[in-house]
């Protein structure tokens, strides 16, 4: 693996589409030159030649390896940057990074998503994962929130998961006018109209720290074990691989022992969210 | 006497009470069917009814000076709302409508205060369903006034 | 190996002019009363300092200069580093710990790492602020070195301790005339040792040890933060001087260039996100995570020290900050 191999070399992606989501996010999708292949939760350091670089997972689905779809938010320096792009630049991607989502660990049990936001980049990725291999997962359930109707990304995925077996879709909005007919309230308010086994079920939360926080009180209130609560942390990764310490979550490393850590693995660390 | 089926019977509010209790709420309760866009309570105004809804389902909002209605809540079967015909003043602090054709139990205020006097396992029955749904949408509202306050 | 050979310093410092064709040499050199790593040429070879405690500039900086670019796998060229300290050689074992790792190394680290020969030194004198044996680290190189050199009177003892070592020691022995080690002298560099030893022993006998304060640091309240970070301006100067404070940022460059700069957790922003969240934003937070990091968390993941008592973070701080203070604060706080 060292032969020549330089972790700080980007492999090099073209950007062959732009997908507009939301007014402040847009999806990038990438060829990369050769052969990229990625576990589902796993992250990848996205550069914009010259200007920076920002770490990111994949929205799209694992079993694709010659493109890849990055989900984007316009947050800050990088990420304004690269919605100014037009299409057909090269990037650069390092990676994949860190531990994604143990799905082997979701076989045979009830998986309930919980996505805010833009937090629905890494849940898509997951649920191509989950769909990949439906007949192994009881049931499916996703809950997403965004903040008002038009916030609301990857909107037409909804219809299409809805048809799937064992595969549930609920929206929310935080707030809305009278022009949205659908759920109205927190995200948290949709898990008291879902049906559950608590005891056979596992939960997967993403989304901005407040949803997070939020999300996870509420789950630990109607019962969960910490130890079923799936959270993705999100933190200012660097190198990506451990050795720049800017991620680092009391003893662990968020981009090694992340970015998908249980509550039970950090909830005694100051400051998670 | 209303047909009161299994679906009801397994509402979360009436699972709160044992088979005495509900039989008695089942007597009190008097059924009310609102029509899409109809409003169930209007903001503000003097309350009479404890509501439960039993089918269908609700949307709870406020009105903004120059924004109109925002609507912040989606209530569900089981799920109560004119909370605060219990509660001095008595005045409702939101506008609930119908999202659907929707179907409530109402329950007459007084005659639910009184009995919360008279028995007080069925009043603390009733307050700690009260209290969990309050601290839930406390909850709920913290959240999304951190959610405001940090964009 | 650990035969030992004694050279004259004559003979030595021919030696080592001899050695510059091929390696980069540096070693302590006494600059405007600071003792600090010079590039040896035949000017200054005279000028080595012997067994002196630690140079002003870490070791870490030959392995993570403070600017690099890591995208240009240049080769480097050899380097010899002459009369490293324990301390510093301490400190690699936490830096390999998190730059060599089996699976996903540092091909830059490493390749600076494997091209350089360590040549350690006892430590024949104290400065105020050196506190190793507080941590259970003794005054005299014990690993991560290929030689071990002592100057004894004025004569110069080598030992190979690796094979890399040995080979240099030979070619040394191939350019000059040297001599077994004498039993005496032998004597001599042990009687060295225990004296350092007891001197710094006694210095800090009112330092609890490594694990003691970790534990100090896990389980106090906000305030001493707050009043120790008073006089911090964030300056960083203490994560700069640090043998293990090894965090960086990548910088990018046109044509996809990653140059690393030295981080630290002291600056501010340095855990801060793309939407804005930044855990360390108050001072006192950034103060207390180096504490943290350094007591708590690194020694966890990586079973290695992160603090070797080197002292230099006392020294560099401008606004004065003695962390011993503090510590020995800790401990009186706990003790009432």
């Amino acid at each position: 693996m060292n032969n020549g191999f330089n972790p700080y070399d980007p492999v090099r992606a073209r950007l062959i589409d732009i997908i507009d989501e939301s007014p402040n996010i847009k999806t990038f999708r990438l060829e990369p030159e050769r052969e990229f292949s990625f576990k589902t939760g796993e992250f990848i350091q996205l550069t914009l030649d010259g200007i920076g670089e920002s770490p990111f997972t994949p929205s799209s689905s694992p079993y694709v390896n010659d493109r890849l779809d990055v989900t984007i938010m316009k947050a800050g320096y990088v990420t304004e940057k690269i919605h100014q792009l037009k299409g057909g630049e090269i990037l650069g991607i390092r990676g994949p990074f860190g531990r994604g989502y143990p799905v082997e660990k979701f076989y045979g049990k009830e998986v309930i998503i919980l996505g805010g936001g833009c937090g629905l980049a890494p849940i898509r990725s997951l649920l191509f994962e989950l769909l990949e291999q439906k007949e192994k997962y009881k049931k499916v359930t996703l809950c997403y929130g965004s903040k008002t109707p038009t916030d609301c990304i990857y909107k037409p995925m909804f219809c299409d998961l809805n048809k799937v077996e064992n595969f549930q879709c609920y929206r929310s909005v935080d707030v809305a006018d009278d022009t949205w007919d659908g759920h109205v309230g927190v995200v948290t308010t949709l898990l008291d109209q879902i049906n559950f086994r608590l005891e056979n079920a596992v939960v997967v939360v993403c989304g901005p720290p407040v949803m997070m926080k939020f999300g996870t009180l509420k789950l630990l209130q109607i019962g969960f074990d910490p130890k079923d609560i799936y959270l993705s942390m999100e933190k200012n990764m660097s190198c990506g691989y451990g050795k720049c310490g800017h991620c680092m979550l009391g003893d662990t490393l968020v981009c090694k022992d992340g970015p998908v850590y249980t509550y039970d693995e950090v909830k005694n660390y100051d400051h998670i969210w | 006497m209303l047909t009161i089926n299994k679906e009801i019977r397994e509402l979360k509010f009436f699972m709160e009470f044992d088979e005495k209790y509900q039989h008695s709420l089942f007597e009190l309760g008097e059924i009310k069917e609102f029509a899409v866009k109809e409003i169930i309570i209007k903001e503000t105004q003097e309350l009479h009814d404890l509501f439960v809804i039993l089918e269908g389902h609700a949307t709870l909002g406020i009105t903004v000076p120059d924004k109109g209605r925002i609507n912040v809540g989606t209530i569900y079967p089981g799920q109560i709302i004119s909370w605060s015909a219990l509660f001095k003043p008595y005045i409702s602090t939101a506008v609930v409508t119908a999202d659907v054709p929707t179907r409530a139990m109402a329950f007459n205020a007084k005659k639910i205060q009184a009995w919360m006097e008279r028995e007080p396992e069925f009043g603390y029955r009733l307050m700690r369903f009260i209290s969990e749904t309050l601290s839930q949408r406390l909850h709920d509202t913290r959240f999304q006034l951190v959610n405001i306050v940090t964009i | 190996m650990n035969t030992g050979h004694l050279l004259s310093r004559e003979r030595w410092e021919e030696a080592v002019e001899g050695l510059i064709r091929d390696y980069k040499i540096y070693a302590p050199v006494n600059l405007w009363g600071h003792m600090d790593y010079e590039r040896i040429n035949p000017e200054n070879v005279k000028q080595i300092v012997y067994n002196f405690p630690r140079p002003i500039t870490p070791l870490k900086t030959f392995f993570l200069p403070v600017k690099q670019n890591v995208s240009q796998s240049t080769v480097n060229e050899k380097m010899v580093i002459l009369g490293v300290p324990s301390c510093d050689l301490q400190a690699l074992h936490l830096l390999d710990a998190i730059y060599l790792d089996e699976k996903l190394p540092d091909t830059v680290y490493k390749k600076r790492r494997e091209n350089t020969i360590l040549i350690g030194s006892d430590c024949h004198q104290t400065l105020d602020s050196c506190h190793c044996t507080t941590y259970g680290i003794n005054p005299y190189p014990e690993s991560n070195i290929d030689i071990l050199l002592n100057l004894i009177g004025d004569k110069i003892i080598l030992e190979a301790h690796t094979e890399k070592g040995q080979d240099l020691v030979n070619n040394i022995l191939s350019l000059v005339k040297s001599s077994a080690v004498e039993e005496n002298t032998r004597q001599e560099i042990l009687a060295a040792r225990e004296k350092t030893k007891a001197e710094l022993f006694n210095r800090n006998k009112n330092l609890p040890d490594y694990m003691t304060t970790g534990k100090l640091i896990r389980e106090t309240n906000g305030t001493i933060w707050k009043k120790y970070a008073e006089d911090c301006v964030s300056c960083g100067a203490c994560a700069a001087s640090c043998p293990t404070c090894s965090c960086f940022l990548l910088i990018d460059r046109p044509g996809f260039e990653k140059i690393r700069n030295l981080d630290t957790c002291q600056y501010p922003g340095f855990e801060r996100v793309a939407a804005g969240e930044d855990p360390l934003k108050p001072l006192s937070q950034r103060f207390k995570n180096r504490y943290m990091c350094k007591y708590v968390w690194k020694p966890v993941r990586y079973d290695a020290v992160a603090c070797t008592g080197c002292g230099r973070c006392i020294d560099a701080c401008i606004g004065r900050i003695n962390k011993n203070e503090l510590i020995v604060e800790l401990m009186d706080k706990v003790t009432v």
